[in-house]
């Protein structure tokens, strides 16, 4: 498994939108993707997991992923957050 | 039903008046049935066939609103589409089924309240809210649940939709359909779909009235008040005359600017005008333009440091101005460089106090003080001037010199952005606000040194008249006629002319029709101001004949006092051009 936190940088946070990119990008892998955020963790593959993990901009989470793709998933996902979601604020 | 009149928020302005067609309120079962050992499969069979064929419902949803409101709105589906294939939603429901061997719609309300659970511990509001998506998606299902189609096929008449709540899906589809006059609620904000969406399709809409759902049945009459948050329930005939008339000179006022807006901006003599918008926010951008604004003149910049208490980076510039570039493209924007100091302060710069703060440190003099604040907007500016339609305003220039240090600091920030390739437009141009009488006596000289200039007449008329026109004890004197002022417009308009460089007017001068008619005679063509004045400045302009409004201003620089100007001038055009007097309130 390999994890790492991450920082949501986006002016709306893992909203709707975002969330449905993220869900989107994850079942594109076979790995397991597991959000977690302040001890709580959800299936990154749901997007009503991600909409109540209620994800602000600013805040902090922890990407973990499991299985034979887990390397390019994580940075995948990764640079999806990093990149705003393709948003522009 | 008896009359009544219930107060709402209005959302979405405008006045309706029609019969109620009642929306089907939103409600899951509270009994719980079970079901013999062998119907189990069965139940778990219905589940999976009414997600299947909600999902084929949506995706048709989806692409009709994609068609009839753009892309922007169908996005909604997308989320639900994918809420449809959550494993969490579906396993949770069928294993509730099996666990408790009931029936399906029982299971579904029981997942249904887990998550309402869920997202209402939520603090924020915006992620609180989406738990109407998980509703909406919910309330589809459990519809499908039985083959037959149950939806209420509405009659296809022009009525008020009466709700308690909307859920996203049922506003897009039932807004969208054409045959929705306005819109009253129960529950819902400004923010609101049903509200965003009636904004955009002019329908109006009050919401926010608590129970207004309850206290309607379909076929009561009832009047939506838009404008004034207002629901009235079967007005008796005078009450409903009254807002009839209400309605129709709402209607007339909303068609007059639209037809307007579409016009050409032309004088009756071919010669062509520019009407442009002072604006201070992105999302004013596409309201100028429906109102006829040819590019947007002025774009403030002042709110972007006032939104936090640090200082706004460079990101935080570059978006907005690069969002107002691209929805204004093709179209001009010309973004003023901060003009904060004197009365209006930066907190974060610790300015200290100054005796008299509207002759002191503001605008280009601050920002050549502050020369790294000014160095992160130009560098954002010329970012979002990639597609070539942004052009660079200075405020407050009061001598030459400080145009050379401007360059000086704009050619370094451009060569920086080259070494990091970073794209911008090279032939950016460069203008100068004419706002100090100094800079206007000298508007010869200093339209050499630049592109273009702006004269901004709050500020110049206010200093050359050394009248504050804030204060009632010396705002008689504050006259935009004055023979000083206009010999001094007609002055700074017909020297950068005659260097061949582009003159525009924004301030308060340009919204006023007798004004600007004036200004056209000193052979101004481009007047920025509020955009909600665009209309009426228009309409003024293209009455009149610019050869004889030229003829006409010449003679009146003669006369002694701003009313005698005026009064010769309203005379005057009176006689060549009645009808851009009969256009009405012209001096209003």
């Amino acid at each position: 498994m390999v994890e790492e936190k991450v920082l949501i940088k986006n002016k709306l946070g893992l909203h709707a939108r975002a969330a449905v990119k993220f869900v989107n990008l994850a079942n594109r892998f076979h790995s397991s993707v597991k959000i977690e955020k302040d001890g709580n963790e959800i299936d990154g593959k749901s997007i009503l997991g991600i909409l109540t993990l209620a994800a602000v901009k600013d805040t902090q989470v922890t990407l973990k992923v499991q299985g034979k793709d887990e390397q390019l998933a994580l940075q995948s996902l990764r640079e999806l957050i990093d990149n705003k979601f393709q948003e522009e604020e | 039903m008896d009359y009544l009149r219930l107060k709402g928020m209005g959302v979405s302005p405008g006045i309706s008046i029609g019969e109620v067609r009642l929306a089907e309120k939103v409600t899951f079962t509270t009994r719980k049935e079970t079901v013999p050992d062998d119907q189990v499969k069965k139940e778990v069979e219905r589940v999976r066939k009414a997600f299947q064929r909600t999902r084929e419902q949506l995706s048709e949803i989806k692409d009709q609103i994609k068609e009839k409101m753009g892309k922007e709105h169908s996005f909604i589906f997308e989320g639900h589409m994918l809420m449809l294939k959550d494993k969490s939603l579906t396993s949770s429901i069928e294993n509730i089924i099996r666990n408790e061997k009931s029936r399906a719609e029982w299971a579904i309300s029981q997942v249904h309240n887990k998550y309402k659970n869920l997202f209402q511990s939520i603090k924020d509001e915006y992620f609180r809210q989406r738990m109407s998506d998980v509703s909406d998606v919910l309330f589809r299902v459990t519809k499908n649940l039985e083959q037959l189609p149950t939806e209420k096929k509405d009659d296809g008449k022009e009525k008020i939709l009466v709700a308690h709540d909307l859920l996203p899906s049922e506003a897009a589809t039932r807004l969208s359909k054409g045959n929705v006059l306005g819109v009253a609620m129960d529950m819902g904000g400004e923010t609101s779909h049903t509200a965003i969406l009636s904004r955009s399709l002019n329908i109006p809409a009050v919401v926010g009235l608590r129970d207004v759902s309850q206290k309607l049945k379909d076929g009561d009459q009832i009047i939506v008040d838009g404008t004034d948050g207002e629901v009235i329930v079967n007005p008796p005939p005078a009450i409903r005359k009254e807002f009839v008339s209400k309605q129709e000179k709402y209607n007339y006022y909303r068609y007059e600017l639209r037809e307007t807006a579409k016009l050409t901006s032309t004088t009756l003599d071919r010669v062509k005008f520019t009407p442009l918008a002072n604006i201070e926010l992105p999302e004013e951008v596409s309201m100028a333009f429906s109102l006829g604004a040819e590019g947007i003149g002025l774009f403030r910049t002042e709110f972007i440091y006032l939104q936090s208490s640090s200082l706004p980076t460079e990101e935080d510039h570059f978006s907005i101005y690069s969002q107002v570039a691209k929805e204004a493209y093709p179209y001009p924007v010309y973004i003023r460089t901060v003009d904060v100091g004197g009365e209006k302060n930066l907190p974060q710069l610790k300015i200290e106090k100054e005796p008299n703060p509207a002759l002191g440190l503001r605008a280009i003099r601050l920002t050549l003080h502050n020369r790294d604040l000014f160095r992160v907007q130009l560098r954002a500016i010329l970012r979002a001037s990639v597609n070539k339609n942004v052009k660079i305003l200075i405020p407050m220039i009061t001598e030459v010199e400080e145009i050379g240090e401007v360059k000086i600091i704009l050619d370094e920030v451009k060569e920086e952005l080259r070494k990091e390739k970073i794209q911008f437009d090279e032939n950016i141009s460069l203008g100068a606000m004419i706002e100090v009488p100094a800079a206007a006596a000298i508007t010869d000289i200093l339209a050499k040194e630049v592109d273009y200039l702006s004269i901004g007449t709050n500020d110049l008329i206010q200093y050359y008249l050394a009248a504050d026109r804030s204060n009632e004890l010396v705002s008689y004197l504050f006259k935009p006629l004055h023979p000083s002022v206009v010999r001094l417009i007609r002055f700074v308009i017909e020297s950068a002319q005659k260097e061949g460089k582009e003159i525009t007017l924004c301030g308060e001068m340009a919204a006023n029709p007798l004004l600007a008619i004036i200004l056209l005679g000193f052979g101004l063509k481009q007047f920025s101001m509020n955009p909600i004045f665009i209309p009426k400045v228009k309409k003024a302009l293209r009455a009149v004949e610019y050869k004889k409004v030229k003829k006409i201003v010449q003679k009146a620089m003669n006369l002694k006092t701003a009313q005698e100007i005026e009064e010769y001038i309203i005379e005057n055009i009176l006689v060549e051009h009645p009808k851009a007097i009969l256009m009405g309130k012209i001096t209003s």
